[in-house]
Formats: C-alpha cells, structure tokens, sequence
C-alpha cells in the first residue's frame, strides 16, 4: 500500500464500510510528518486502543509520544480559549467556537481523537472591532494591522491574533476567504447554538448542520489540498446528518454555496467508506457556469489571491467594491511594512 | 490526610493518551500527567467514591491487599487534590465511612 492509499484509510477508520487499515507502509520516523500534517494522529493513537492497528513497540512508542505532544498542545489550546471566551463574554459579545475545538468534543467519541492547530472564534461582523480589542487588552497580540479602519468589519474572512505562547486565534467575521465568503449568510450562522462541555463550562458553537456546510467550504475553499483530517470530520458530520440532508443542502443554496458545498463533499470519497445520503447527493450536483468560474479563484496556489479579490469585487454591491478595491491598492504604509516583513495577510483574505 | 470522597474536577481540561491521562487544571501552567495507578484512578473517579471502596475496587483490579493499595494510594490522591486534579475533603482515614 502507498503512503497515500494507507493515509486515506487511517481518515476512513471507523467510519461504516471503511477498509480496513493496512498495516504501516514505512518506518513510523518517515510517516509521522505526513500523519502530523494531515492532522491524523489522534486517529492513529485510537486505532491503535481498539486494535486496529498493531504497530512493533518501538513505533508504537513514536506514535504515543507524538500523540501526547499533540495533546498537550491541544490542552494549552482549550485553556486559552476558555480565557479568549471569557473575554468576550465579560465584553458582551456573542460568538461561536468553530472547528477544531468544537469538533473534537461534538464528533469523535474520544476527543483525544481530534487534533487541532489553533483556535476558531465566529464573531458578528459589527462587533469584530470591539473583539479585537478587547482581546489585545486582555494581552493578545495582533501581528499586522488591519488593510483599512473598516476593513475587518466589511471584508476580512477572520482576524489573526497570537496569544500565550504564541498559539494562533482566529476571530472570523465569515467562514471563508473569496467570494464565498460574502455569499454567506452570516446571521444564519447565530442560529440554533449548541453547547458543547469545556471543563465543565457550556461553549457556544455551530450546530451540526452549519459545522458540515462549514467543514464542506473548508474542504473546498480552504487548502488547495485538503487535510485528510478536514475530510474525515466532513464525512463524520455527513454521518451524523443522515437522511436530513435536504435543510443542509437548502441552507448552502440559499447562501448561493451549493457548489463548494458538493465539492467538499466530493472529496471524502477517498477513505472509502459506505456514503452517506448528503455524499451521495453531491456526486449527483451538476455545478453550473457561475460556480465553476468562482471555483477557480481558489485553484492552484500561484495568483490564488489575486483571483480571489477579483472574484469577490464581483460579488459586492457597488459601495462595497470602491473600498474593498482601495483598501487592496492602497494598504497603509504600516501595513505595507508588515507584509513585507511576512506577518500580513494576502490580500482580500485574512486581515492581521 | 487523605479525601474521604475524591473526584475529577470538573473545571479541569484533560485527554487520554496510549499510556496515560494529560490533566491540565484550571489556572495552572503544568499539565499533570496520570499513568499507570494514576490513569486507573482518574477512570475510577468519574463518579465520587468513597476511599475505602476506591482502595477495595482497584485491590481487586490489580489483585492486591487493600491496605497496601491504601497505603500507596493515600498520597496520591493528597497530591492530586493538592495540584488541582481531584476534588474532595480532606479527612483523616478513621473518618472515612
């Protein structure tokens, strides 16, 4: 078995129909950087508990220590969005936990399963400023400033802010970069909260509808090769969707992000597990003219920014485009500075 | 002193591992690592147990005289309290009922 082949049934583990995963196709040293990358290694420690995988002891001890690595990492990460939550909270600003954090603790049965890199917060668009602030008050540091005074609350896909440790906080007024990202309705994302436990304490996030539109756009828009762990959650969700596909899909129609919806979809084909109804309904979407032409503003990395500024000034309403185009053109000179020095966003996609 | 009733807080942060449970608890900068007797007694504490029957499960468990696993266990479970892990009210053994 490849690399690949044995990475794609590591995602699939678990999942009904899945094959079973292969025994390990290189020395443990060598797979392990791959495995990281793709944000698999909880999937290997747990397939490992239930006997899915049987690796010698000596690559057994690589993976536990990588996996405990992980999850410290992973602790360091919830407490300090615990802090970040209680920031926004003693401000009055509602958000939601997106992602990994939340995942872990709504999807798995372990969460010990789930690694994560950062956090994820969601924010009204209103009240990203005040967010940012009051975060930085409370000690984060936000490495580039914004592209213009309104930039963030009118264009940017998330904030970047670093705190403790340098662990990386995204505070996200939408849920993806490009065009997509305006198309989506993000008062719909408030509704219909979940809870999930963090220490003890009820964190707001998406319910499991948003989370498979969300975790279906990350797919499709986010990395030009998606992270095979993005995938297993986007197959996990499906599953827990089941035969109520129809709101999910009504939902991302309404949005005009059917297309990015299916082609997220498409991708979990590759663990090789029984579809569900959603992934089957995605082979069938037939993606139209418009779509298509959005789509290639996130293809390929080379001129991928660019394409998806062009692509967004297409979807704003006039006013929009005038500032969203000079705020591009014409950054600050401080701004200016801090992309050059790396810590800026590309254009049209992350702000500081 | 040992706790009459110990049990997970439930204001802590924690995951498993192959070998171990990883504790980080509120406020601190150290995450705990529980292994061997101590990953047997975080699973046991999931629910509040008395110390006599936390000592007479885990005895059984690991087929050993409860006096030795109370013994052993005693200072753990004071550590533990100590460094915000577990919950419980410090009593002196005789009160333990």
């Amino acid at each position: 078995m490849t690399t690949d082949g044995w990475l794609a049934s590591l995602a699939g583990h678990g999942l009904p129909g899945a094959p079973p995963i292969g025994e390990l196709p290189a020395p443990v040293g060598e797979l392990l950087p791959a495995v990281s990358a793709h944000r698999l290694i909880g999937v290997v420690a747990a397939a490992i508990a239930d006997g899915a995988l049987e690796p010698d002891p000596m690559s057994r001890d690589e993976i536990a220590v990588a996996h405990e690595t992980s999850m410290r990492e992973v602790l360091l990460l919830e407490d300090v969005l615990l802090d970040a939550v209680d920031v926004l909270g003693a401000a009055g600003i509602d958000h939601r936990v997106l992602k990994g954090a939340a995942i872990a603790h709504m999807v798995p049965e372990n969460p010990s399963e789930r690694v994560f890199g950062d956090n994820d917060l969601l924010v009204r668009a209103a009240d990203i400023d005040s967010s940012v602030v009051a975060l930085v008050d409370a000690g984060a540091h936000r490495p580039a400033p914004p592209l213009s005074a309104s930039f963030d609350r009118r264009f940017a896909k998330s904030v970047t802010l670093r705190w403790r440790g340098a662990t990386e906080l995204d505070l996200h007024r939408t849920l993806a970069a490009g065009p997509y990202g305006f198309l989506i309705d993000r008062a719909e994302l408030f509704r219909d909260p979940v809870e999930v436990l963090l220490a003890g304490r009820a964190v707001r996030t998406l319910p499991s509808d948003l989370h498979l539109v969300h975790a279906a756009i990350h797919v499709a828009l986010g990395d030009v090769e998606p992270r095979l762990g993005n995938v297993r959650d986007l197959a996990q969700l499906a599953l827990r969707i089941g035969s109520h596909l129809d709101a999910v899909i009504e939902t991302a129609a309404g949005w005009g992000c059917a297309a990015p919806l299916a082609v997220g979809l498409r991708t979990t084909r590759a663990l090789g597990h029984d579809l569900s109804p959603i992934e089957q309904w995605s082979h069938s979407f037939r993606i139209d003219a418009v779509d298509r032409r959005r789509l290639t503003a996130y293809a390929e990395r080379a001129g991928r920014f660019r394409r998806q500024a062009l692509a967004s000034w297409r979807v704003l309403g006039w006013r929009d485009r005038l500032a969203f185009g000079v705020a591009l053109l014409a950054p600050r000179a401080a701004n200016r500075s801090a992309r050059s020095r790396g810590n800026g966003p590309p254009p049209g996609r992350r702000s500081g | 002193m040992i706790s009459s009733s110990p049990i997970r807080r439930a204001d802590v942060l924690w995951r498993d591992t192959l070998d171990a449970v990883l504790v980080r608890p509120p406020g601190g900068v150290e995450v705990v690592k529980l292994a061997g007797t101590g990953r047997a007694l975080w699973a046991a504490l999931e629910e509040p147990q008395r110390f006599t029957d936390l000592c007479a499960d885990l005895g059984a468990t690991h087929d050993a005289e409860v006096s030795v696993i109370a013994a052993d266990l005693a200072p753990v479970v004071s550590d533990l309290i100590a460094r915000g892990v577990l919950a419980g009210h410090d009593t002196s053994p005789h009160h333990d009922d």
